[in-house]
């Protein structure tokens, strides 16, 4: 970057030949920008007025960047986070929004065994097509099923079978142990009522009783929860991990800051500075990210808050399909067992 | 009083209204200005409830869309999925844990929730029937409801009641109501142990249901238009207390119905 760019008049020097004493304004790549919101899904209502300007092409301003990028592809982050056997795997998302589905269909196209799944306070379609396919021991969750839809037909199988073991904890337990574990907190004590459920009664692995200190009273208490790895649906991240939320955040930051590693799945990656804009609405910072991954659409047929709804057809197809086991796997064959791009190439939205 | 397919200026379906279109005025109706409500999964009835009171009676109060983390969605149009985008236009959007804590905290005045079993004394079941390691049946799971007794009153909604459904005891509970029953919930009350005041209604697509005060065993308050006593009768798994008179569920007026419609765009409350 020249001088000259910046704009600035070139100082007369003194008298004494000496350079002046005042450093000319470092000129950065956000001078340039112009201040719109970044928003771009959203089409504008059309108006009679004359159309703006295009903002300016965006230029490649990381190259300068000495940080490492932490951009992989979808079949590298799996098969180098994911061993096969996998302690524990949170993921994030709720109902069927921001689900980290295209990280999900390649466990299974990879085939990689999990021995505990721990789920949002609402795991749906992540959940169940991971169960159907034999990868999951033990899940820790508080709702599989797919809301107004219907229940979810894998997990019910499974567990009904008796080939998962379910360990149920409720919502408020969840968040607070995933707190804990982002805090390197032992356990967490549990408000009064909650008692008074068999989800407690039926789960000692997650709810004990002990004698507060203070008071002398028996109390409910739960462990923290320490995922080994976090997969994470954003709209936005640069490379390094920086990542925002373009609507409901839901249990994403607890999940995320629980954990050991954390990988990042995004509809797209933006560039360092569209984020640091405004730092405020940034959801993750990417100090504490080990990988992102790109995926287009790849919440699909979950929503993705602010780029696309959820696919409600194809939830429904899958729904029927996985009612068997056998058209289980025939939903498998059809949209899983091949690749991303033939994924969205048979689930794209070709009647508009 | 019975309002007309003119009156309403709709005449497709020949009913005047939609069952859960009666259960979203109902539940609206049992609201009260200035409370905060909570709503979960699959809630659109509920969540229509909420803002309809908003238009009508309870302008003031204020209710959380599920794990969206939104409070006072607009709800128009209503959106069918508790966590979807479309209720992020809204009043304001908090952590879904600040929302979990707020039950937990006991500042929700009313919870509207549902299970696949619910039984003569409140208790609610979404969990499992049968043995807990190889259970006949696994449903969804529990969510946010084995907080419920920390929810100043819960209100019930049962869309579809029938004996399986409305049953003497579940095997299961997930959502704590009046336990076995007025004693047993009084003892844990004094205990200390039950912070709420248990479940206030239940609403289902045949009528309108309370607790007696004494053995808080479940108790017909009106009938749905054109619903029978004999058919409530059969489709319940134990024995109601039956008032000596029992009125008809008053139904939603014009204006309800109206505002309602212009809150669910997409007929989410159809059949």
């Amino acid at each position: 970057m020249s001088d000259a760019d910046n704009g600035e008049q070139e100082q007369p020097k003194s008298p004494e030949g000496d350079p002046p004493k005042k450093q000319p304004k470092p000129f950065t790549y956000r001078d340039t920008l112009p201040h719109i919101n970044f928003e771009v899904n959203v089409q504008p209502y059309p108006t009679t007025a004359a159309p703006t300007p295009p903002p300016p092409a965006l230029p490649a301003e990381e190259d300068d960047d000495p940080r490492p990028s932490k951009q992989l592809d979808l079949a590298e982050a799996v098969r180098r986070y994911v061993p096969d056997g996998l302690e524990s795997l949170a993921m994030g998302g709720m109902h069927m929004h921001n689900v980290p589905m295209a990280f999900v269909r390649e466990i299974i196209r990879q085939k990689r065994h999990i021995k505990r799944l721990i789920t949002s306070p609402a795991a749906s379609l992540n959940a169940d097509l991971l169960i159907g396919a034999g990868l999951i021991e033990e899940i820790v969750t508080p709702y599989v099923g797919f809301e107004h839809l219907g229940l979810a037909p894998a997990f019910r199988r499974f567990a009904q079978e008796g080939r998962l073991k379910v360990y149920e904890i409720d919502e408020l337990t969840l968040v607070q142990a995933l707190r804990a574990g982002a805090a390197n907190v032992p356990l967490v004590s549990l408000p009064p009522g909650l008692d008074l459920s068999d989800v407690i009664r039926s789960n000692s692995e997650f709810y004990r009783y002990t004698t507060d200190p203070f008071t002398g009273r028996e109390v409910l208490v739960a462990p923290a929860i320490r995922p080994q790895l976090a997969v994470v649906a954003v709209q936005q991240a640069d490379k390094f991990g920086n990542a925002l939320f373009k609507g409901s955040v839901f249990t994403d930051r607890e999940i995320a800051m629980a954990a050991q590693t954390v990988i990042l799945q995004t509809e797209g990656i933006v560039t360092n500075s569209t984020l640091t804009r405004n730092p405020v609405l940034v959801g993750i910072a990417g100090g504490y990210v080990t990988g992102v991954v790109e995926a287009p659409f790849g919440c699909h047929p979950t929503a993705s808050h602010r780029v696309y709804h959820y696919d409600e057809a194809h939830l429904i197809e899958y729904l029927q399909l996985a009612a068997t086991p056998a058209g289980f796997e025939e939903y498998l064959e059809k949209y899983v067992y091949n690749t991303e791009v033939d994924y969205l190439g048979k689930t794209a939205v070709a009647d508009g | 009083m019975r309002i007309t397919i003119e009156e309403i200026g709709g005449r497709s379906s020949g009913k005047p209204y939609e069952t859960q279109e009666i259960m979203a005025v109902v539940m609206a109706r049992a609201l009260r200005d200035g409370e905060m409500v909570g709503t979960g999964a699959g809630s659109a009835v509920a969540r229509a409830a909420c803002r309809l009171a908003q238009l009508l009676h309870a302008p003031s109060l204020s209710y959380l869309a599920g794990g969206s983390g939104a409070i006072n969605p607009y709800s128009e149009p209503l959106p069918a999925s508790s966590c979807d985008y479309g209720n992020l236009l809204c009043e304001a959007v908090i952590p879904i844990a600040d929302m979990i804590n707020s039950v937990g905290s006991n500042r929700v005045d009313v919870f509207f929730c549902g299970g696949l079993q619910v039984d003569k004394h409140g208790n609610l079941n979404l969990s499992l029937v049968g043995d807990p390691a190889r259970p006949s049946l696994r449903g969804p799971g529990s969510a946010a409801l084995p907080l419920l007794a920390s929810a100043r009153r819960t209100i019930i909604f049962m869309p579809d009641h029938n004996p399986r459904s409305f049953v003497e005891k579940v095997s299961f509970i997930t959502a704590p109501g009046f336990l076995d029953g007025g004693e047993s919930w009084r003892k844990v009350k004094a205990e200390g142990r039950y912070p709420g005041d248990g479940p206030a209604l239940l609403v289902s697509n045949l009528g309108v249901f309370d607790f007696e005060e004494e053995s808080k065993a479940m108790r017909l308050v009106s009938l749905h238009p054109n619903i029978t006593l004999e058919a409530v009768i059969a489709a319940t798994g134990f024995e109601l207390i039956i008032p000596p008179e029992v009125p008809t569920t008053s139904p939603p007026n014009p204006t309800e119905l109206r505002l309602l419609r212009e809150l669910d765009q997409a007929r989410l409350l159809k059949g």
